[in-house]
């Protein structure tokens, strides 16, 4: 099991220089470099201080070295300070990060619930209604545009029959409230934006789920636990889920790139104040360091939920685990 | 399924070919004093903010989606068939490169990417298709990898090596027909998936910028003027929900019909 | 005395496709006593594996059955899914052809066995399921059974494997065993080891051993009585221990193909021709495109079973 964890972890680092190296390329190869830029947003800006700017980020240096600059300073977390308000962006992001986790993990517990109770619920009932229905309705689910979605909802809730916040993570008044009223404030604004983040994820986790369970209950095993005299419920819910759930927690690592890169959208739409509504206006503004701080940060935390399911498989299936 | 798919991809492209014919209005005459009306007999999805007919805005966008979504994964399939290829053909080193390179693509949010490149060159059809086919690459180079190395196996490869065929040869005309088809298979969602990017990057006003129409250009309005105007958001979402949705029966049914253990009909 | 297993025309249809089907079982009935062992014989697709599993109702969702498979007094498929409980694991166990397949890769051989332990006596201390499954354990065999216990079904061997399944079928002491090819997959030497340790349980717990196997040696081996099966039905049923004793040409020649290392002569004979189509019903004899001794009124009209002396078999010009 260690050597496990110590092969993923070598394989991990490969692919985190090259994010960093990617990110790098971006920032120095495209054209509207930081100068440039800069010069934009001060007409009155002289040849000297321009000469300094250049100095202060290195980008008169040989390529190699400013990529050894870059390393360093994103060792420190030290991705520069936002164009628009001068603010170091590791403060600009973690300040926001917080509000895009929240609706992540709500929206990953969500799918997983229902994906988990629908899936199971599929394989014991297999082709009779509730399947053949279920399997529609995630098809259809499948490919209906989340964002549109999101305007539809939006509009029937809160534009028609006003019952749902359509922005933001707090109310007017947010800071006068007590604490239990805070929490039921956060979790009303949080209907809407994790509703829609989920339903997409459902369709293909149900379907997932599905054929999990009902290749497992297909297996040998099974028939002989029921040889063996167990209850049902013990033999769906025991014996079978364990094996069942195991493929669905490696899919547990791929869905975050899905997920955190894809409440983006959301956050624009119901103007979530999370990373996602960052980098949009950021992307508008060409504040780059931002962007580029964000991507990599973003990058991250998809290689290391990648990496946290992977040894969350090992330690559960017994035969990696104990190889 | 598959039926129902290339029916529903036909009608699609029947639409698109014949958009001029089909359109009762051109998609950029504007008419300030009919903004904004709700669907009637003289336009049967209504007006946008500028007066232009819906559904004509909206015949004509499927040329745009259709063609995007096609490009965008011609693109995507070209990078990803040659890098798989190469990486399950060779092997050794050249493989282990080529999927860390995978590997760093798929850790960077796609969305991210493609609206990091787009703010850089800038919005256009254009930029969007290549942005697209640039990242969505990925899977179908593990895809071929994948049929690659299984064929590579197979008998009859080493009697071709045998007889002296060169590499590149092999490649191109042994091993390649036989792994395609699933990424066929891909393709096909593929498409699916990049009208869905193309809608998203439109509305975000970073994909087909107006007077050009797109689906998801039009559902930009929609959101600005959610309260009046309804048919703004429904009718261009039903669209994209439409096509998304056929090239996704399309794909499902090629996958099943494909698939030898589900053509069989007797399993004794 | 009232026989611990009786089947009585016992007929499983599998539906396949859209308007296809198997005839695995037709008309089967056998009837087995207290403390005897019978040997089910035949090759592949006779419809072997699908009786054993017929036994304890382990069958399908694809399947029409009719007939009656009455287990102590009680027939199995009219029993509710509870009440079949009380049947499976009590009355008879069973083990599969797969042990490595048949334990349940996630869990311990501890958890495994006292989990069927504890279905049927919930009363037990954590401390006497323990004893009780080391004992079981020990008894089949294995050695070093503590660390055994506490293993994943990876870490064992076939043998290993075959054993604590065999522990499990017996772990709510049945009377019953049924043994659906219980050696095929393991290796040649551990085949003997767990023939000899079915010999011996048989013995020591007096129990019913239904075997399962296209092996007639095993079967001669292991059983009082021998059942021949041939596309479904049974040909031959009678306590069979030489081939002079076989009735039906088929059992006859399954004598016949069993490579004789001495005689130079009959090393390696075969029986001519294939099994039949199961999807379809023939009024003749099943075995009449294969069989030797054919005649014209073999494929003229399906044979019935008939007795002699408590020797049992389907053929209208017996040997």
């Amino acid at each position: 099991m260690k050597r496990y964890i110590l092969k993923r972890l070598l394989l991990i680092i490969p692919v985190l220089f090259g994010i960093t190296i990617i990110t790098f390329a971006i920032i120095h190869i495209t054209p509207g470099s930081f100068t440039a830029v800069n010069m934009q947003m001060d007409p009155h800006a002289s040849p000297d201080s321009i000469a300094r700017l250049k100095a202060l980020y290195g980008l008169d240096k040989p390529a190699h070295i400013q990529y050894w600059e870059w390393l360093k300073r994103f060792a420190r977390l030290d991705f520069g300070r936002s164009f628009i308000d001068n603010r170091p962006v590791i403060d600009k992001i973690g300040e926001r990060l917080p509000a895009t986790i929240l609706l992540n993990v709500c929206a990953l517990m969500v799918i997983y619930f229902i994906s988990l109770i629908t899936g199971i619920y599929a394989a014991l009932k297999r082709n009779r209604a509730f399947d053949k229905i279920t399997t529609g309705i995630t098809f259809a689910g499948y490919s209906i545009p989340d964002f549109w979605l999101a305007l539809l909802l939006m509009m029937l809730f809160g534009v028609y029959l006003r019952v749902l916040p359509v922005s933001g993570l707090v109310s007017v008044g947010f800071e006068n409230m007590n604490f239990w009223q805070k929490t039921a404030d956060i979790l009303w604004h949080l209907i809407l934006p994790v509703s829609v983040a989920a339903f997409t994820g459902l369709a293909s986790l149900t379907r997932y789920m599905k054929s999990s369970m009902v290749d497992t209950l297909s297996q040998l095993y099974i028939k002989a636990a029921y040889a063996k005299g167990l209850p049902e419920k013990r033999i769906i819910f025991v014996s079978a889920l364990k094996n069942s759930l195991l493929p669905v927690i490696t899919i547990l690592g791929l869905t975050l790139p899905a997920l955190i890169g894809g409440s983006f959208i959301f956050e624009v739409i119901f103007s979530w104040p999370g990373m996602g509504r960052l980098m949009y206006s950021a992307l508008l503004t060409f504040d780059y360091p931002v962007v580029m701080g964000g991507i990599t940060i973003a990058a991250f935390l998809t290689v290391l939920g990648n990496f946290i399911a992977d040894i969350a498989y090992a330690y559960v299936d017994p035969r990696i685990r104990y190889k | 399924m598959m039926v129902a798919g290339i029916a529903a991809v036909s009608l699609l492209f029947i639409v698109a070919i014949f958009a001029p014919v089909i359109a009762p209005y051109d998609y950029r005459e504007q008419n300030i004093g009919q903004r904004l009306m709700p669907p009637s007999s003289q336009h049967i999805l209504g007006t946008d903010e500028l007066g232009r007919d819906v559904f004509s805005r909206m015949v004509f966008g499927t040329r745009i989606s259709i063609s995007v979504g096609i490009i965008a994964v011609a693109i995507a399939a070209f990078i990803g068939i040659l890098l798989g290829a190469i990486a399950g053909y060779w092997g050794g080193w050249v493989d282990n490169v080529i999927m860390r390179v995978v590997d760093v693509f798929l850790s960077i949010p796609t969305i991210y990417l493609i609206l990091t490149v787009i703010a850089y060159l800038g919005p256009s059809i254009i930029n969007v298709m290549i942005v697209i086919g640039l990242t969505g690459w990925t899977g179908i180079a593990r895809l071929t990898r994948a049929e690659v190395l299984k064929t590579k196996k197979m008998a009859y490869i080493e009697s071709a090596k045998l007889a002296g065929l060169g590499k590149a040869r092999i490649i191109l005309r042994h091993i390649l027909p036989n792994s395609l088809t699933p990424v066929l298979v891909s393709i096909t969602f593929g498409i699916a998936g990049a009208i869905f990017t193309e809608a998203a990057l439109s509305f975000l006003g970073l994909g087909v910028q107006p007077p050009f129409p797109s689906w998801g250009n039009i559902l930009t309005s929609g959101k600005d003027y959610m309260h009046s105007a309804w048919w703004l958001i429904v009718f261009p979402g039903i669209a994209i929900f439409i096509a998304v949705f056929a090239y996704n029966m399309l794909g499902e049914g090629l996958r099943d019909y494909l698939n030898p253990v589900t053509r069989r009909q007797d399993t004794t | 005395m009232k026989p611990v297993v009786e089947v009585k025309n016992l007929n499983v249809d599998y539906r396949v496709g859209k308007n296809e089907r198997v005839y695995a079982l037709r008309d089967v009935s056998l009837s087995i006593s207290r403390g005897e062992s019978v040997a089910i014989v035949g090759e592949s697709g006779c419809g072997k594996s699908t009786f054993a599993n017929s036994l304890l109702k382990l069958l399908p969702a694809n399947i029409d059955t009719s007939g009656a498979v009455i287990i102590k007094g009680r027939d199995v498929f009219k029993l509710s899914n509870k009440e079949l409980r009380n049947i499976r694991g009590i009355e008879a166990g069973i083990i599969f052809q797969e042990p490595a397949a048949s334990l349940n890769p996630v869990f311990t051989v501890k958890e495994q066995i006292e989990e069927a332990i504890k279905a049927h006596y919930a009363d037990m201390s954590a401390a006497e399921l323990e004893e009780t499954g080391l004992g079981l354990l020990n008894e089949a065999g294995i050695k070093g059974s503590e660390r055994v216990y506490n293993s994943y079904p990876h870490q064992l061997s076939g043998g290993q494997q075959q054993r604590v399944m065999i522990a499990i079928a017996l772990s709510c002491d049945p009377d019953i065993l049924i043994a659906d090819e219980p050696t095929t997959a393991l290796d040649v030497t551990v085949q003997a080891q767990i023939i000899k340790l079915l010999e011996k349980l048989k013995k020591k717990r007096k129990l019913s051993l239904i075997l399962i196997t296209h092996d007639l040696h095993l079967a001669l081996e292991l059983a009082d009585r021998v059942v021949v099966m041939y596309a479904g039905e049974i040909v031959e049923d009678a306590p069979i221990r030489k081939e002079k004793d076989a009735r039906h040409p088929y059992t006859a020649a399954l004598f016949e193909i069993i490579p004789d290392l001495k005689d130079k002569k009959k090393r390696f004979e075969v029986i001519e021709g294939e099994v039949p189509d199961v999807r379809v019903k023939k009024d003749e004899c099943y075995f009449a495109g294969r069989c030797r001794y054919v005649r014209k009124k073999c494929r003229q009209a399906h044979p019935e079973m008939t007795e002699k002396r408590s020797h049992k078999f389907r053929c209208y010009f017996p040997l």
